[in-house]
């Protein structure tokens, strides 16, 4: 026996390895302590409850996301080429329910085509209103489980992408140091990650900040479809060997050196998650959720994640016509993600999951409302809208009840627009937040706010360097407080997940006045 | 057969602070009976031999060349080695069980027993466990009908305590197994046998208890490094003698050298460098990359693509047409067109020049300007699909095929200036920020091609932030909000137009008149025109209402020092203002606004910071960041490195020589050190790059097209490139270039398509897995390709080695990881001999009876190449 079998090693490896990984966590700051601290208190990923995240990436213009349709400063002088238009008279003072525009199946009706209506949305708030291509929001509004929220930024609000990304990812504000993530946090404080193989996940290129960290590995998966490994031969047998291989190398003994720990635990991460996720029909042939109902006036129920122009809305119902799409065609690599991110919270027991879309960064011919940034919000309206009818017919171990979307985005875009039809970096933004359990309206997009939205040319639009909406929610307020009374963190472990919620001169959690920049703030709105 | 019997081992890493030889270490419990040796994993450490066997007689003294290890001579102790036995004799007991000797299946004279109760008493076995790890644990009970069907066994062990319960009416007089579980050292772990049983009237036995380390190691195949071995002086014992070999600095250096200055090792790099007849050393190596302009670029001649794709790039006064196979010219408004056979049909698009680019950083000599321009083109990072996007404005009906070349030619011209300034052994940052400034490409990337500041307008900002943020002085140094506003007016008028071929290089000339032969109507429209994009200056758009100062009173701050406080920037008077003044200027004058401001940053303290930091981080790792304090006078070696770029920056004339500073990197202890290698992840194209040279040897020495034992043929790095975190090349969607740094480009999911690549490439032609084949693979290798047994055999040269397994697996340790100490790759070593014995089913199978063969899908070809990308799916293939 000059050799020893793979099993023997792999015991002898393993052993070895469970103190290569608590010497790594020890070299790190307070980790193991967090760890400890976590198994004491708590309900993270143990009230069953789960989170989506998507982040909007460039920063998204919230001016024409959710128009302040009521704020003379919302004029065409500001704004000559990419004004929402209004109805007119006094359509949107009135409150009541969201319009939704529906559309006529009839090729013949001037309303026959998706997004035939061009003008404002009234939400019913009586001073807000949607982009026109976020028509499908109105009927998630109108259940009372979307959160439509305005003016949201931070302090000393950053306006380069990067920056800014790297702050609403890590929580803190102007602070390039920190490396970890909100969500990566999150799910530290669990006391799961790092023992569940799955805890966090997103489905794009990359992994992103806002789910890394030193401690504990999340998941990416960059095309989920093909998430397995080749044998030589690429049979059953020469696969199994090769994974096999591979598992054992896992348990290597390595030197230090810058990258090795980080390496080492997603190397870990891709063996755990290997098995898990080869029984979830990540292919478009699995794709074959549908809407319950015919909706938008249609004659059949639409496909929820248009992935290809057969299942994009009504497309094949009226001999391809692309008229009847939900979403453009340029879509569907978000929405073949989304899915996936949906269906992995779904069918495993990823607490958090994710994904990206791009292409806010509208400096150029940004569109009023037809475009580029129009077709973002048909993105947004449409994505909404399925995930909600996803998980209320196909909920498995998590419902709609039980979930929370939430979306992202580093920074809102200038008041007036610039010579390109376009708009610059800016500070306060929209956010959207849904979910069964999610107390639905406008917020922080009204005179009669707790931090009243000041109208006209010296108003909020121009409240920071007369040039940039003000903000009057930290995103922080609103993601703390799904964290804490959605996720189940306690108020301390909410702390630590996010820095500003333990010190209250920033007014996270009560509102009142920000002590790092004077700026008053609503603090939490009871989203939830 | 001698054997070492391990008693236990423990990771070094982390453990104990670094120490770089072999250590003897006594006392290491609390008994102070035992005595050992710890073994580093260390990069220092080449390898651990195994010398001779020697009685030494206690206690020894270390001869500073070697190290000991103890070994047991299997005549004396078991194989299982690790095995504590406690009878009852040793337990101990609350409450009051009974000893007893009358069953004949009992475990040495006696046992125990006791009636049911509630759980008060118990009794327990508490070995002292001197090694932490795993052992199977058994019990051992005198059976008999008046027992428990359920004895309660409680293991308290390290992941916490289980309860097994043993069915006592059986099974007597054996060992029954309870499980295996994983003890700390010490004596926290222990088995406690309690009377909570549930069948009333029955008996509990407490006999024996055994605990079974479960890992005989086999000493000559075991690993030394990165282990404690130790032995106990109760036992007799001998030791062997081992030579400690320290990797030479020439070993470790070549490996940073060829992974940092060039794509990856290639088994001929590495022969000519170190280990073949005559190696020039890694210093050469060095001084031929400083020196790129002097090697001799035959990479044309390395793959039939260059003779297909370099032909079609369009040059500066070369008209992109797709339409005709035609080059034209102009003569005085004449136009003469003439049929050119060189030319293919189609002027290149993307695809061809990404798999030019990539064919280059596979073959090229040059290889530190592969890897400066692929660093200059991500530093000054522009996007294909915006180029494209904007022409289409003004061509359409061509199914996007004239955008493509357009936007083609837009990136490959940024290339081939930054190629042509960097071979200028003086080439100087300003240069190549120059060309960027300059170049279509990054005019239409960050919308400046559609700013206005005449009149009323708002000039765009978006290229002014991005050209301080990201490309001169770095975010938040030295400017502010308001600067950069200020500096959004001098690049308004920056424009690109459709100009004559001979007005290529005139920002000031007008569009052209000419027509394509082809337009028989709508002469005005653009589409229709003759000529060539390029940089164009609009004096109607530029600013003009008032004078501008950029950086107004702001002085260079003192974390510089004071030489760089009390110099003077620009027209600045007064030390350490570094303010820049454009004034109203009119007409064309208006186009030095931009000049100016290029000429102001491109040498700013800021800048040259910045710039330092970013190709520290790219040749040596990734914790460089600029802010440091210079003034401070402590200094960490990153700072300190930062500094000297700076000051070679400085000290240039003209200032700011690229080679200047990559030399003072090179030049650097934290480059040169053996902690330097291995520091840095591979980014995409380097992990591609790196796995085809890694096997790439030519078969007959003339690096001549064809006679190559892995290649690829450009295109077949595209989509890979793309799965593996999204790398378009020459398409990055952010202005701040793909990531240097492991966190963008390492997650599970990028691990995966690594993986995949690697293995795609080792599975033979034609192969599944290689082309089609498993669900959801298709083509992940596609054309490219490699063949490690005939790699292999060009080096191995009999048939005997060719079937020793161990000499297989070191010949692409060798050539995979090269500076890599011997002791670090024990256990790949065993992983790649392991898996050559053993069949597709798991089975043992000797790899010394297969027949040697490089025929796809051998058996041989098979085990060799699946062995060759098991090694080149580890972690530390991914490292650089």
């Amino acid at each position: 026996m000059k050799n020893i079998n793979l099993i023997t090693r792999r015991g002898f490896l393993s052993n070895s390895f469970k103190i290569s990984a608590g010497v790594a966590l020890s070299t790190l700051v307070d980790i193991p302590l967090v760890m400890k601290r976590a198994l004491a208190e708590g309900n993270i990923g143990l009230n069953g409850k789960k989170l989506l995240f998507i982040f909007l990436r460039g920063g998204m213009d919230g001016l024409n996301t959710v128009v302040p349709i009521e704020d003379s400063a919302y004029n065409a002088t500001n704004r000559p080429d990419i004004l929402i238009p209004r109805e007119s008279g006094g359509y949107y003072s009135s409150p009541g329910q969201c319009d939704f525009p529906v559309s006529s199946a009839d090729p013949s009706a001037s309303n026959y085509s998706t997004f035939h209506y061009n003008r404002a949305i009234k939400t019913g708030n009586g001073f807000a209103a949607l982009h026109p291509s976020l028509k499908f929001l109105a009927p998630v509004y109108n259940a009372g489980e979307l959160a439509v929220m305005h003016r949201v930024g931070y302090p000393k609000q950053s306006r380069s992408h990067f920056d800014s990304q790297i702050y609403w990812e890590n929580g803190s504000p102007n602070n390039n140091i920190l490396k970890d993530g909100i969500f990566y946090r999150t799910l530290i404080e669990s006391g799961l990650a790092g023992m569940a193989p799955l805890t966090g996940v997103s489905v794009q290129s990359a992994l992103p900040l806002i789910l890394r960290g030193s401690g504990a590995a999340m998941t990416n998966l960059t095309d989920p479809t093909r998430y397995n490994l080749l044998g030589v031969p690429n049979t059953t047998d020469g696969n199994l060997k090769a994974e096999q291989a591979l598992i054992d190398s896992n348990l290597f003994p390595f030197p230090a050196k810058k990258n090795r720990d980080f390496l080492a635990l997603q190397y870990k991460n891709l063996t755990d998650t290997l098995p898990i996720f080869g029984d979830i029909g990540f292919t478009d042939a699995g794709n074959t959720f549908r809407d319950d109902v015919n909706t938008d006036g249609d004659t059949e129920p639409y496909y929820l994640f248009p992935t290809n122009n057969a299942k994009n809305g009504g497309y094949t119902l009226h001999g391809n016509d692309s008229d009847k799409y939900v979403v453009d065609t340029g879509a569907y690599s978000f929405f073949t993600n989304l899915k996936a991110a949906a269906l992995i919270l779904n069918k495993t027991d990823a607490i958090i999951a994710g994904t990206e879309l791009g292409g806010f960064d509208t400096h150029n011919n940004q569109g009023s409302t037809t475009g580029a940034h129009p077709n973002l919000m048909r993105r947004i309206g449409w994505a909404m809208y399925a995930l909600r009818k996803y998980f209320i017919n196909n909920g498995d171990k998590a419902t709609w009840d039980n979930l929370v979307v939430v979306t992202l985005s580093e920074f809102g875009r200038t008041t007036i627009q610039n010579a390109n039809a376009g708009t610059d970096h800016a500070e306060a933004s929209a956010m959207f937040v849904a979910g069964g359990g999610i107390h639905g309206g406008v917020y922080g997009c009204h005179p009669g706010d707790p931090v009243p939205w000041l109208t006209g040319q010296a108003g909020s639009m121009f409240g920071v360097s007369n040039r940039y909406l003000k903000r009057a929610i930290d995103y922080r307020s609103v993601l703390g407080e799904l964290i804490r009374e959605h996720l189940g963190a306690t108020q301390s472990q909410l702390g630590r997940i996010i820095p500003g919620y333990a010190n209250a001169g920033e007014s996270l959690f009560t509102g009142g006045t920000s002590s790092l920049d004077g700026t008053p703030i609503i603090g939490e709105v009871n989203v939830i | 057969m001698k054997k070492f019997i391990l008693f236990g081992w423990m990771l070094l890493v982390g453990l104990i602070p670094a120490i770089t030889d072999a250590q003897v270490i006594t006392n290491f419990n609390s008994s102070g009976q035992q005595k050992g040796i710890r073994f580093p994993l260390d990069a220092a450490i080449k390898s651990y031999d195994v010398l001779s066997t020697t009685n030494l007689n206690q206690p020894f003294t270390l001869n500073p060349s070697f190290v000991y290890a103890p070994f047991y001579d299997t005549n004396t102790v078991s194989v299982s080695a690790g095995e504590i036995i406690l009878d009852n004799l040793a337990g101990t007991s609350s409450g009051s069980w009974t000893a007893a000797t009358s069953s004949n299946d009992k475990y040495g004279s006696n046992y125990r027993y006791k009636v049911q109760g509630t759980g008060v008493a118990y009794f327990d076995f508490r070995p002292t466990i001197s090694f932490a790890g795993e052992y199977d644990v058994y019990t051992w009970h005198p059976a008999g009908s008046n027992r428990t069907a359920g004895a309660p066994h409680v293991i308290t062990h390290a992941g916490g305590s289980s309860t097994v319960y043993v069915n006592q009416k059986v099974n007597g007089g054996v060992w029954n197994l309870l499980g295996r579980f994983n003890f700390a050292a010490g004596t926290t772990g222990y088995v406690r046998i309690t009377d909570t049983f549930a069948d009333a009237g029955q008996l509990v036995m407490a006999d024996a208890i055994r605990f079974a380390s479960v890992i005989p190691i086999d000493v000559e195949t075991h690993p030394i490094a990165g282990y404690e071995w130790r032995a106990t002086q109760t036992a007799p014992q001998s030791f062997y003698k081992i030579a400690v070999t320290p990797l030479s600095g020439d070993e470790a250096l070549t490996a940073t050298v060829l992974n940092r200055l060039a794509y990856g090792q290639t088994p001929d790099e590495l022969e000519r460098i170190l280990t073949g007849p005559n190696p020039i050393g890694p210093e050469a190596y060095i001084q031929e990359q400083l020196n790129f302009e002097l090697l001799l670029e035959d990479v044309a001649g390395s793959h039939t693509n260059f003779g297909i794709i370099g032909p079609r790039f369009a040059g500066p006064t070369d008209v992109v047409d797709y339409t005709f196979a035609q080059t034209y010219t102009t003569n005085t408004n004449t136009l003469v067109v003439t049929t050119n056979n060189v030319h293919s049909s189609t002027n290149a698009a993307i695809a061809d020049f990404r798999a030019w680019h990539v064919l280059r950083a596979v073959g090229a000599k040059r290889q530190l300007l592969e890897v400066l321009l692929q660093f200059w083109e991500n530093h000054f990072v522009t996007q294909y699909s915006k180029s494209f996007t904007y022409f289409g404005r003004f061509y359409n009906g061509d199914s996007g095929v004239r955008e493509n070349r357009l936007a083609t030619q837009a990136e490959y011209l940024e290339i081939d200036r930054w190629r042509t300034a960097l071979l200028n052994p003086q080439c100087t940052f300003y240069d190549l920020l120059k060309i960027s400034v300059e170049s279509p490409a990054m005019i239409i990337y960050l919308d400046t091609v559609d700013s206005r500041g005449d009149r009323s307008n708002v000039p765009n900002e978006n290229y002014a932030r991005e050209l301080l943020e990201l490309f001169t002085v770095g975010v938040d140094n030295g400017y502010d909000q308001n600067d950069l506003t200020l500096l959004s007016r001098a690049w308004t008028g920056w424009r690109v137009e459709i100009v004559d071929p001979a007005n290529a290089f005139n920002p000031f000339a007008p569009r052209t008149t000419v027509n394509l032969p082809s337009a028989t109507n709508n002469f005005t429209a653009v589409s229709n025109l003759f000529g060539v994009w390029a940089f164009n200056y609009k004096s109607q758009f530029h600013y003009t209402n008032t004078p501008t100062t950029l950086f107004s009173n702001k002085f260079v701050p003192a974390r510089f020092g004071p030489y760089y406080a009390s110099k003077t920037y620009g027209t600045n008077s007064v030390p350490g203002l570094y303010s820049l003044t454009m004034p109203i200027r009119q007409g064309t004058n208006g186009i030095q606004d931009g000049y100016d401001v290029i000429r102001h940053l491109a040498d700013l303290p800021f800048t040259q910071e910045y710039i330092s930091v970013k190709l520290c981080r790219l040749f040596v790792h990734d914790e460089f960041t600029h802010g440091y304090d210079f003034a401070d006078g402590t200094w960490t070696p990153e700072k300190e490195l930062v500094w000297q770029c700076m000051a070679a920056w400085e000290a240039g004339s003209p200032k700011g020589q690229i080679r200047a500073v990559v030399s003072t990197i090179f030049n650097s202890p934290l480059f040169r050190s053996q902690e330097a290698a291995g520091q840095k992840v591979k980014t995409p194209l380097e992990f591609t790059v790196s796995a085809i040279r890694a096997l790439r040897s030519s078969t007959n020495g003339t690096f001549s097209a064809g006679t190559f034992t892995a290649d690829t043929e450009g295109y077949a790095l595209n989509t890979p490139l793309s799965r593996m975190g999204g790398m378009l090349l020459f398409d990055r969607g952010d202005p701040d270039g793909y990531p240097e740094g492991a966190p963008g480009w390492i997650s599970a999911g990028t691990l995966n398509e690594r993986i995949r690549f690697v293995q795609s490439l080792c599975i033979a032609p034609g192969q599944f897995g290689h082309s089609g084949g498993q669900s959801g693979t298709g083509n992940d290798a596609g054309n490219s390709t490699s063949n490690p047994v005939e790699l292999m055999k060009s080096r191995l040269l009999s048939d005997a080695d060719r079937r020793n397994a161990t000499k297989v697996v070191n010949f692409f340790l060798g050539i995979l990881y090269p500076g890599e100490g011997a002791g670090n790759l024990e256990l790949y070593r065993q992983a790649g001999v392991q898996f050559l014995n053993t069949s597709d089913l798991g089975d043992p199978s000797l790899f010394n009876v297969l027949t040697v063969s490089s025929v796809a899908n051998n058996v041989y070809d098979n085990r060799v190449r699946g062995m060759v990308a098991m090694l080149m799916s580890m972690q530390r293939f991914q490292e650089q």
